[in-house]
């Protein structure tokens, strides 16, 4: 007699129509009778112990929060398509119209055609206020400061990595960093991973306490008017400081 | 299709998959989540069933790929935090406690692919669902949930529960 496999067993118990062999071998067939009885016992040990699993889920304030996140992701892809369509013809007719000038002698377009700074550098500048080298559409967040504190994380960065520090006036902390890089943040917190490029961060000048720690060390800690920089700072001012990432 | 009758009707499930998958109720919150968003960002139409069947396959495969956890959830947290659960005495809690470890044990043991159809049955889903999702023969289902039954049975009962 050939019994029925353990797929055909499980099938069976849960809900599969029986073809008429399986009906019939079951009827006769007591090992395999027993097996789907098994298979019976088991499915209901296994279902309680996977209920242990289980948490309760706080379902309108995870469709809030979703909502908030579609909403975003659509605000975004809307954004995006607006700069790309606008920046887009902008930035053709600037091409045009700086190219058939720069043709003309002694024209001032030339020069700058020629002698176009490009795109920001992770090295440091020599000298001069700390600037920041994100460019205005690097990706941001503002985080506002909680109970007088605020706490940025930034992680990724490799050895050459600028991170400018601006103080601000004002209740929150802005963390710009290169495209692709990924935020976390809460009311007081700011994380960052970044990918490779410079980082800039305005942190309230006013808070009770803010710390910069990268890559696990503490970089800057200021409180009140007590400013310390245990951190590789190559520029400090009264605007802010400029670290440049060691090796390691 | 209506946002909020879509996430009432698959967030529920669609957490206690993830969380059971992963071991982790953020992850399984924010997978769960970033789950229905696509859904609606991206447009996607269709029955019942085949809603409920990319949802879940969108949820297992972002698990698989180590979804990072969502770059707002400290913030969510902030803004809608999570209820406390009811209290409950220390001896049923520690007895919840140590029946969630057996069981977390006992799923890690499995292979992924085992895992997963376990999980998808034990969620309701049919045999061609879970083909689907899994991406296997829908006639190979039977066979491999009853070896990942037994697996799971054999790891729970090395924890110390009779199976």
């Amino acid at each position: 007699m050939t019994h029925l496999d353990e797929g055909t067993l499980v099938a069976l118990r849960d809900g599969d129509e029986p073809e008429a062999r399986v009906t019939e071998h079951l009827s006769v067939c007591e090992r395999c009778a027993d097996a789907l009885a098994d298979a019976r016992d088991r499915s209901a040990v296994i279902a309680e112990a996977l209920a242990a699993l289980d948490d309760p889920v706080d379902t309108a304030s995870a469709k809030a929060a979703a909502r908030g996140r579609l909403d975003a992701r659509r605000g975004e892809a809307s954004r995006s398509r607006w700069w790309r369509a606008h920046l887009g013809r902008a930035a053709g007719i600037l091409l045009v119209t700086a190219g058939a000038a720069s043709a003309l002698p002694g024209s001032p377009w030339r020069s700058w055609w020629v002698g176009s700074p490009g795109a920001p550098t992770t090295e440091p500048s020599s000298g001069g206020e700390v600037a920041g080298p994100q460019s205005p559409a690097a990706p941001a967040i503002s985080v506002p400061v909680a109970e007088g504190r605020m706490r940025v994380i930034v992680r990724g960065v490799v050895p050459g990595t600028v991170i400018d520090v601006v103080w601000v006036d004002g209740p929150s902390a802005r963390v710009a960093a290169p495209s692709g890089s990924e935020f976390t943040y809460a009311d007081g917190r700011a994380e960052v991973d970044v990918t490779q490029g410079p980082v800039r961060l305005e942190l309230p000048r006013d808070a009770a306490l803010t710390t910069l720690e990268v890559e696990g060390q503490l970089f800057l800690e200021r409180s009140g008017s007590r400013l310390e920089v245990p951190g590789p700072a190559v520029e400090l001012s009264d605007a802010g400081i400029r670290f440049v990432v060691p090796q390691r | 299709m209506d946002f909020d009758a879509t996430f009432d009707q698959y967030y529920r499930p669609l957490v206690r998959y993830c969380q059971r998958l992963t071991g982790d109720g953020d992850v399984a919150e924010d997978v769960a989540q970033e789950s229905l968003v696509r859904l609606f960002d991206r447009g996607v139409t269709g029955w019942a069933a085949g809603i409920r069947a990319w949802l879940f396959k969108t949820a297992t495969h972002l698990v698989r790929d180590g979804y990072r956890v969502g770059k707002n959830r400290m913030r969510l947290l902030e803004e809608h935090p999570v209820a406390p659960a009811p209290a409950e005495t220390p001896e049923r809690s520690l007895e919840r406690q140590e029946a969630r470890a057996r069981a977390r044990e006992a799923l890690a043991a499995l292979p992924p692919r085992d895992r997963e159809i376990l999980l998808m049955r034990y969620s309701g889903f049919s045999y061609k669902e879970i083909a689907e999702v899994v991406e296997v023969a829908a006639t190979s289902v039977g066979t491999l949930l009853a070896r990942a039954e037994r697996r799971f049975a054999e790891a729970l009962t090395a924890t110390g529960k009779t199976v």
